[in-house]
């Protein structure tokens, strides 16, 4: 019998990060061990992957004392993460067959919400091997913004980098519409790293659905190469990173 | 009707998975199979089937059309394969199954007159036949959809099954077992009638979600080869010899077929196997089925008008209906068919 508990400053990163999750995939393991807290799960489609990890550091308590795991289904965990407000901090206690989901926030007390883990084998996903060539980092309402026009417009993202490596393009193509956003080094664009001016095309549904995450992210970087996954890491306040890989789509 | 594996199948070796999980995969769709489960179930409370205003039957293309429209708009990418010449050896099977259809439609008759609402819509199901012409404007209707259709030298199933077993399309769809005898290494059930269906003669609905049959795990969780599972066919009953052989059940026939051993020494010692048809033949039809490459699979950008022609202007749908169903077709096409999107499994090979 394991139990264990950890306590996180900001329960709202957690509702963010877990609606996203929630559109991805139906449910995962969680695994706590000496290192931090993880999790590393396909979509049934094997067309998304995502990997979540959070440093032990990034927890203001930390009662782990040996590797553990903990099934949720996302759906049952996203309702409940839903009830988080400004100002709750969020502590997560696992017992048994069951984990506590509390919000506390000292005005108000603690609201304890328990729910059943559900038991899933737990094997290790192997990460993606790319030869990424194109690296850039943006801000999360960057990202956020470009997602909702690309959107607005059609159902394949083309991302590219021109050989001068001062911008990074992306672009949608609908019916009638199209939209081309360029994203200039030094102001929307944090960091860039051309190795090959590649382009690639990805479906924006996968991207749409990170927009929750990424709302409560500081940065979001993007790697990417030719016919190759994308891989999407928002960065987190405390050191926690969420990445999504993404397979590429090819147009006929 | 086909073989009845059902009881045999251990719980191991199917899945219930959500339509979504099928995303991205080809699926080679047994078309006669699922045209039929339009006919059966896409009627009025008191059995009629959908018809136009000439009385013509057209619960076939309602079905074709908005099935199709909500697996594309799921993601799985639908391969129609229609049925050749039967065999010859499926002669019988054919002919009682006509002889069922009348049974039914005279039984239907009298439980209209005698006003059994519940009992006419029963037996209308079982009268539900066919036409050359529901079959012609069923390939049309697919062809004007975008959709590829195969044309099948024999079964249909069978085909199907060769496409998925060469690797062509990931998996048969069939609701019969027959494709895991025909060598399909997947097997998807239930995908014409997935979503809530009323139960049968009450008013009850259940959720009905689509099986996932894997042929490897079926036969390892059994412990036998697809030759074993051909012969344990053919005690239960095929199309071919649709009484099996007597005394037969799953239980016995899975324990005897495992006993003896040699699948084609047990088509030796069996009693009598009941009909017409050889053992042997049966065997070699499910081992060997005809089958063609003569096939493109590739999806187009759907044709409105047509659509609309075959739908609105010769069988009286309304309009605004189908115009509704050819905008989500274009969109779940511009999604899922057009392009490809391919798997991270290749990069985890690294």
């Amino acid at each position: 019998m394991t139990s264990f508990r950890f306590r996180f400053r900001d329960a709202r990163v957690w509702r963010y990060m877990v609606s996203s999750i929630e559109k991805i995939i139906e449910d995962g393991v969680f695994v706590v061990n000496d290192e931090g807290l993880s999790l590393r799960a396909l979509d049934t489609s094997h067309v998304v992957m995502i990997d979540l990890f959070y440093p032990k550091d990034s927890f203001d308590e930390w009662e782990v004392a040996e590797e553990a795991t903990f099934g949720v289904s996302f759906k049952e965990f996203s309702k409940i993460l839903r009830r988080a407000q400004k100002n709750d901090e969020l502590v997560i206690e696992v017992k048994d067959t069951f984990l506590d989901v509390i919000f506390s926030e000292p005005s108000l007390g603690e609201r304890v919400f328990r729910m059943p883990q559900i038991s899933l084998t737990y094997e290790k996903l192997p990460e993606p091997k790319i030869e990424f060539t194109v690296r850039a980092k943006i801000f999360s309402t960057t990202f956020r913004d470009v997602i909702r026009d690309l959107e607005a417009v059609g159902e394949t993202l083309v991302i590219r980098a021109p050989e001068e490596a001062d911008k990074l393009i992306m672009e949608a193509k609908g019916d009638v519409e199209q939209v081309e956003i360029e994203l200039p080094l030094g102001s929307s664009l944090i960091e860039l790293q051309v190795d090959s001016p590649d382009k690639s095309a990805y479906s924006i549904d996968y991207f749409s659905q990170m927009r929750a995450a990424a709302q409560a992210a500081d940065t979001v970087s993007l790697s990417y190469a030719e016919y190759a996954p994308i891989k999407v890491d928002m960065e987190y306040t405390g050191g926690g990173r969420l990445t999504f890989y993404v397979s590429p789509k090819e147009e006929e | 009707m086909g073989v009845n594996l059902r009881d045999l199948i251990p719980s191991e070796a199917k899945m219930e998975v959500e339509l979504k999980a099928l995303k991205g995969r080809e699926v080679a769709l047994d078309a006669y199979n699922m045209l039929y489960q339009f006919l059966a179930a896409i009627r009025q409370p008191d059995g009629t089937p959908l018809m136009d205003s000439h009385g013509r039957v057209t619960s076939h293309l309602s079905g074709l059309f908005y099935r199709t429209i909500n697996l594309v708009e799921e993601g799985i990418k639908p391969v129609f394969v229609f049925d050749g010449k039967p065999p010859e050896m499926k002669k019988r099977e054919i002919e009682e199954r006509i002889k069922r259809r009348e049974e039914a439609a005279s039984k239907y008759r009298q439980a209209v007159e005698l006003g059994r609402l519940d009992e006419a819509r029963k037996y209308a199901q079982a009268t539900g036949r066919l036409t050359n012409d529901m079959v012609e404007e069923s390939k049309r209707l697919l062809e004007a959809m975008g959709m590829p259709v195969v044309q099948a030298p024999a079964d249909g199933e069978a085909q199907a099954a060769c496409m998925a077993a060469w690797g062509d399309v990931w998996a048969a769809g069939s609701q019969d077992y027959d494709s895991l005898l025909f060598g399909a290494p997947r097997l998807v059930r239930n995908l014409a009638i997935t979503g809530r269906r009323k139960l049968p003669g009450r008013d009850e609905y259940v959720e009905i979600k689509p099986e996932l049959i894997e042929l490897e795990k079926l036969l390892k969780s059994l412990g036998i080869t697809r030759d074993h599972l051909i012969v344990i066919g053919i005690l239960l009953g095929t199309d071919f010899n649709p009484g099996g052989v007597k005394g037969y059940g799953p239980k016995t026939a899975l324990k005897f077929v495992k006993s003896i051993g040699d699948p084609l020494k047990v088509l030796k010692v069996v009693p009598k196997v009941e009909g017409e048809a050889d053992p042997s033949e049966i065997f070699k039809y499910f081992k060997e089925p005809p089958c063609t490459k003569e096939y493109k699979i590739s999806w187009r950008e759907p044709d409105p008008e047509k659509i609309k022609t075959i739908l609105v202007d010769e069988h009286d749908f309304n309009i605004e209906r189908v115009e509704k169903g050819i905008s989500r077709l274009k969109k779940a096409y511009r999604e899922n068919l057009r392009g490809r999107i391919s798997r991270l499994d290749a990069w985890f090979k690294g």
